[in-house]
């Protein structure tokens, strides 16, 4: 169990895979007291973090984290990206339209093993999954430089029984519209 | 495209094919100044249909000289473009595949409708197609036509002063390939709870339209593929 | 010549009204939104009503209840990124959003000492300030240019880089207010229309200063 320094210097336990234990449910998260903050509307990242509780109550504990960032134990430099779909597979080879970013050439065709797929992705390989295929660096915090051939496959959401009741009624509308010789 | 800016003379018959581009296309003078377009692409340099583009070029006014525009195949890769084709020329006959107008079909289209989260659902172009075919309704825009295996589609008579007789028949799809058409697009249509993806169509030629022209004593050949 | 940044970060930040509780890997393991693996092994500093707050090896999340921030310095990942964004409020269809900023920071190397400070110099000029100021030096620049449609502003920061040195950060934040809160539809539209081009933009508008004579 770790614990988090508060404002006033009390400690609040926190179970790290749960969250705050049940009798933390009236935190507040503030660091400071609530004020008219000009730049409320802002959308860019904080340097601090700012932000008034629930309703602007006073309030009775205080969290202090820092704002959102990243560790910089790596530093990467795409060099190319491509988009692109598969269009079959057979005998653990990918065959796949590819087409750069950012980029009016016209779309190429690939082929690469599986293998080159992560394992975690590769139940979504199927004919017509979306994939980013990157080329670039990796540059460690200890001065190592890897290249990289990255393969992720685009995560979408899946198709839902209400989506596809909507797409039958429509279905059947225009069937009719357009059958009715 | 500058370089085409001298149309063809009435009594000339013109083939102009165009691609590849997202997709081809087709336009032909068939004489009289009266054309048709077989499937769309879109240009680089404008972003507009690439037959509308070059009619323009020729000076020619798409709305009142296309007579018939058809569409082969299903795939945005070969039609990229149509919907505004069929927007633009509200007087041209329009055909498509007779394969394609059964329910799954549609249904298939529908499902892969507003990806608000991917471009190039692969059915992009026909969900346009549907909804400016139900924008120019009647009176505006007459019915779809059917096109399969020995059906005419299209019959312009040197009797009304035209320097040719013009027949346009469509060769395909048999009803043998539409039940294999039926079939693949059955296979499309996404179950509930799999992640979406793009449509890719596997075996094109049973949809495809192939056409048969026929002008005076000339005959061409344009097979779907 | 184009220079790629030694750190390239894309973030989205939401103004509106959220239930941090919902955001835990689990959730995001549940709908398939990351593969398990990242779920599994992500970093949860905190979740609770009020504050959820952990990172993954490529971005960090972190919900209050009316804000929303989501980065990744990984430039491999800007698209997962995006994705991702739009997959979350597409499942969280009724969520108010009320304002998105669409953003990208880049940190630059330059060449040398003298090249950062002709920089700052040819960004914000010092010798207004020495008649009041000993040794006036650059902090923070921001330039804003409103947009009527879609509503909003873009707003770029412009600075000495605290992480590469000597460097130039360039923060540019590209701001939608929706005039809907619930239309979560304009949302998505938004982020699937225009991030790649914000993307683009960022990087030209870097570019634009950079390539200049100073």
């Amino acid at each position: 169990m770790q614990k988090l320094q508060t404002q006033y210097d009390r400690s609040i336990p926190f179970n790290e895979t749960l969250g705050l234990e049940k009798e933390q449910k009236d935190l507040f998260v503030i660091t400071g007291e609530p004020t008219e903050d000009p730049h409320s509307n802002r959308t860019y990242l904080p340097d601090t973090l700012e932000s008034t509780g629930d309703n602007g109550k006073t309030p009775n504990k205080v969290v202090s984290l820092r704002s959102p960032s990243l560790s910089l134990q790596h530093k990467f430099k795409v060099l190319q990206k491509w988009e692109g779909t598969i269009i079959e597979i057979l005998n653990e080879e990918c065959r796949a339209y590819i087409r750069e970013f950012g980029s009016q050439n016209s779309i190429e065709e690939v082929t690469f093993s599986i293998e080159e797929i992560p394992e975690a992705d590769r139940y979504l390989v199927v004919p017509g999954a979306i994939f980013y295929w990157s080329i670039g660096y990796d540059d460690h915090i200890d001065g190592q430089r890897n290249r990289i051939s990255s393969i992720r496959l685009r995560r979408l959401p899946v198709w839902t029984e209400k989506e596809l009741k909507k797409a039958e009624e429509e279905a059947k509308t225009l069937f009719k519209l357009f059958n009715s010789e | 495209m500058s370089r085409y800016t001298t149309p063809p003379s009435l009594d000339e018959l013109e083939i102009s094919i165009f691609g590849p581009g997202i997709g081809e296309c087709i336009s032909i003078h068939l004489g009289n100044n009266e054309w048709i377009i077989v499937d769309s692409c879109i240009s680089r340099h404008s972003n507009e249909p690439i037959a509308l583009e070059y009619l323009k070029a020729l000076g020619i006014d798409p709305v009142s000289s296309v007579k018939l525009f058809v569409v082969t195949h299903w795939h945005d890769d070969h039609i990229r473009g149509a919907a505004r084709i069929l927007n633009t020329c509200c007087d041209a006959k329009f055909a498509y595949s007779d394969a394609l107008k059964c329910e799954e079909f549609f249904k298939f289209a529908r499902s892969y409708s507003e990806q608000i989260l991917m471009e190039n659902s692969g059915v992009d172009e026909f969900n346009l197609i549907f909804k400016e075919l139900l924008r120019s309704q009647k009176p505006v825009r007459s019915e779809p036509e059917r096109a399969s295996a020995d059906r005419r589609l299209l019959y312009l008579s040197k009797d009304d002063n035209r320097p040719f007789n013009v027949e346009v028949f469509s060769l395909s799809p048999s009803d043998a390939a539409k039940r294999i058409a039926l079939q693949e697009i059955s296979q499309l249509i996404p179950e509930i709870k799999t992640t979406k993806r793009r449509a890719i169509s596997r075996t094109p030629n049973y949809f495809s339209v192939a056409l048969w022209i026929t002008i005076e004593n000339w005959h061409i050949l344009l097979a779907g593929c | 010549m184009t220079q790629i940044p030694e750190i390239d970060q894309a973030s989205v930040v939401m103004l509106g009204s959220f239930n941090p509780a919902i955001f835990h890997p689990a959730w995001f393991k549940c709908y398939k939104l990351i593969r398990d693996e990242e779920a599994d092994s992500a970093e949860i500093r905190l979740t609770s009503p009020q504050f959820a707050d952990f990172s993954t090896k490529w971005f960090h999340l972190q919900v209050l209840t009316e804000r929303f921030y989501i980065l990744t310095n990984d430039s491999f990942h800007f698209e997962p990124l995006r994705d991702l964004v739009l997959s979350i409020f597409s499942l969280l269809e009724h969520t108010p959003v009320k304002a998105i900023g669409l953003n990208r920071t880049m940190h630059f190397k330059m060449s040398s000492i003298e090249k950062w400070h002709s920089f700052g110099h040819f960004i914000a000029p010092k010798e207004i300030w020495k008649d009041k100021m000993k040794n006036p030096g650059l902090l923070s620049l921001v330039m804003q240019d409103k947009r009527d449609d879609p509503p909003g502003s873009v707003n770029v920061r412009i600075g000495p880089s605290e992480q590469i040195q000597p460097g130039i950060f360039f923060e540019v934040n590209n701001h939608y207010d929706l005039k809907d809160n619930n239309d979560i539809k304009n949302l998505l539209k938004i982020i699937k229309d225009l991030w790649d081009g914000n993307i683009v933009f960022a990087r030209e508008m870097a570019e634009n200063l950079l390539e200049r004579e100073y």
